[in-house]
């Protein structure tokens, strides 16, 4: 008579909460791995954008609203610090993990296909904003932000990372080499972060050229992040948080069931 | 017997300087950004045409630029040299780079070549790279810019020397660099700084006191006025001053790389 059976599975709630953490914890240890490239490279370029901005405009220029044109593109460049960055750290450790194999380890797991989702886009949208909120630290003294509604700019931000990231965990799922996923930062992530209005007051677009602004998602986050930090927004942001909420909802279901088809990861 | 004789040939010889060997190795380093051209010449023509459209949308007729030339046409030549600085920078030091940590960098130093045709093969390389981006960016700009191109000569001689000078750069810093994070430190405290700051989006002329004096310190200030000269017969400096200094900077950094790749510096222990 055996004394010990073979050992139950360990048993979790409807949630792996244990898992979701540890998947959560390293895409943050990964972030930090390489600071010089992943968290002082991306302010620095901000920071040179921003200064060329306030240079290359004449001395008594004012923007839409009154707004000195530091005070007008800081907000978006915060805005577009954070994007990319969310894209870079889901699709990065997505595609990593398929091409040296170790996707392996994630998808053995005891964790279900949202799960895997939710780790790999919760901590690159950690990762973004960790990097929007030094951007903010840095910017505050200089740039004369009213704060008039902190909660909205959070809210845009989490959901720009949002967005951002599971586009990231799309590419990193699709791609099947480094050139593929170059190939989707420069022709996807970089037009929809640069044309959206981060750096030119919308007004100043051609008429023809507004519609296709207003169809860019990251429009909307810059816009929301704008409108928290001095006030002043050119869409409607109750409009901009729906249409969010429903690309990243939309989204969402996607990356987790390509997760749980094994799209690209299983043959 | 043919392969006896062969066999008694001895080693190859060649006169004093290798050329079939730096031929091989500049094809080899053409071709390796050609692999993968959407990286190294659609992307960087992608990026520098939203600069353009971004600052032409911000900007306008607000911009810190001489009030005769439109913010397009002025902008256009520095966007250029900017793209051609960082990719020129970019392919030698990546190519080196990755060659250390994949240990193949062997493959280059064990075969019959001297400092002298691995420093020209790798820069040539780099050069190649420099223009064939700055010539397409120049191209995707001429669709939607009236660009003049007054002295085509001389817009040839400062993208040249612009993209040699940033290739040699490119080589120390590869050589000098131990991992990924060194290289893109680099490119993004010291390159990037460089080729934004330097004129590229605005006149020096209108600059404040101290930082007008400083811009003519810089090399990059000279590449991008001069390219700006070739193209538009204006120049916020002295386009001759420029072309000297460039000359002298690019055989100061000539010789520097000749020395490393001699002694084998962080190449060979």
């Amino acid at each position: 008579m055996a004394l010990a059976g073979p050992p139950l599975p360990r048993q979790f709630g409807s949630i792996n909460r244990r898992g979701l953490w540890t998947h959560f914890r390293r895409g943050l240890v990964r972030f930090f791995k390489m600071p010089l490239s992943s968290v002082a490279g991306p302010i620095a370029s901000q920071a040179l954008f921003l200064s060329v901005f306030v240079v290359a405009y004449k001395a008594d220029v004012l923007l839409v609203g009154g707004f000195a044109p530091l005070t007008f593109v800081a907000p978006g460049v915060i805005a577009f610090a954070m994007t990319p960055t969310a894209f870079e750290q889901s699709a990065f450790p997505v595609l990593f993990d398929k091409l040296e194999g170790m996707i392996q380890d994630v998808m053995m797991a005891p964790l279900t296909p949202l799960e895997v989702t939710l780790g790999y886009v919760g901590s690159a949208t950690a990762c973004g904003l960790l990097l929007g909120g030094c951007s903010l630290l840095i910017l505050t003294p200089f740039a004369g932000f009213g704060f008039t509604a902190p909660l909205v700019t959070l809210f845009f931000a989490v959901m720009g990372c949002v967005l951002f990231s599971l586009m990231g965990a799309i590419a990193g799922l699709w791609a099947e080499k480094w050139d593929r996923y170059a190939a989707v930062e420069t022709f996807l992530i970089l037009p929809l972060g640069m044309l959206s209005g981060a750096f030119f007051p919308f007004d100043q677009v051609p008429a023809d050229w507004q519609g296709l602004l207003q169809a860019n998602p990251a429009y909307y986050v810059i816009d929301g992040v704008r409108f928290g930090l001095i006030g002043e927004a050119s869409a409607n942001l109750l409009l901009g948080a729906a249409y969010l909420l429903v690309c990243n909802l939309v989204l969402a279901l996607f990356v987790s069931h390509l997760f749980a088809r094994g799209y690209k990861l299983r043959a | 017997m043919s392969s006896e004789t062969e066999s008694h040939q001895g080693p190859r010889q060649f006169g004093r300087v290798n050329w079939r060997g730096f031929w091989t190795l500049y094809v080899k380093e053409v071709r390796r950004f050609l692999n993968v051209a959407t990286q190294t010449i659609l992307a960087p023509m992608i990026t520098t045409l939203l600069f353009l459209a971004i600052f032409t949308l911000a900007l306008g007729g607000r911009a810190r630029a001489p009030g005769d030339v439109p913010y397009d046409v002025f902008l256009a030549p520095g966007l250029m040299m900017m793209a051609m600085v960082q990719n020129s920078f970019a392919n030698t030091s990546s190519s080196i780079l990755i060659s250390k940590i994949q240990g193949n960098i062997v493959d280059v130093l064990m075969p019959p070549l001297s400092s002298v045709e691995m420093t020209l093969g790798y820069a040539m390389a780099g050069v190649t790279r420099g223009l064939l981006v700055g010539s397409s960016v120049a191209l995707a700009m001429w669709i939607f810019v009236d660009l003049p191109l007054a002295h085509p000569f001389v817009a040839l001689f400062f993208a040249f020397m612009a993209s040699l000078t940033l290739s040699l750069v490119g080589m120390l810093g590869g050589i000098w660099a131990d991992k990924f994070d060194h290289v893109a430190a680099l490119t993004n405290f010291v390159i990037m700084p460089f080729a934004f700051l330097s004129g590229t989006f605005y006149s020096v002329e209108r600059l404040p006191g101290v930082w007008y004096q400083v811009a003519h310190f810089n090399p990059f200030f000279y590449m991008i006025d001069g390219l700006r000269y070739g193209f538009l017969d204006r120049a916020d400096g002295d386009p001759l001053l420029g072309a000297a200094a460039l000359i002298v900077i690019n055989i100061v950094l000539s010789l520097l790389c000749y020395r490393a790749f001699s002694t084998g510096w962080r190449l060979k222990s």
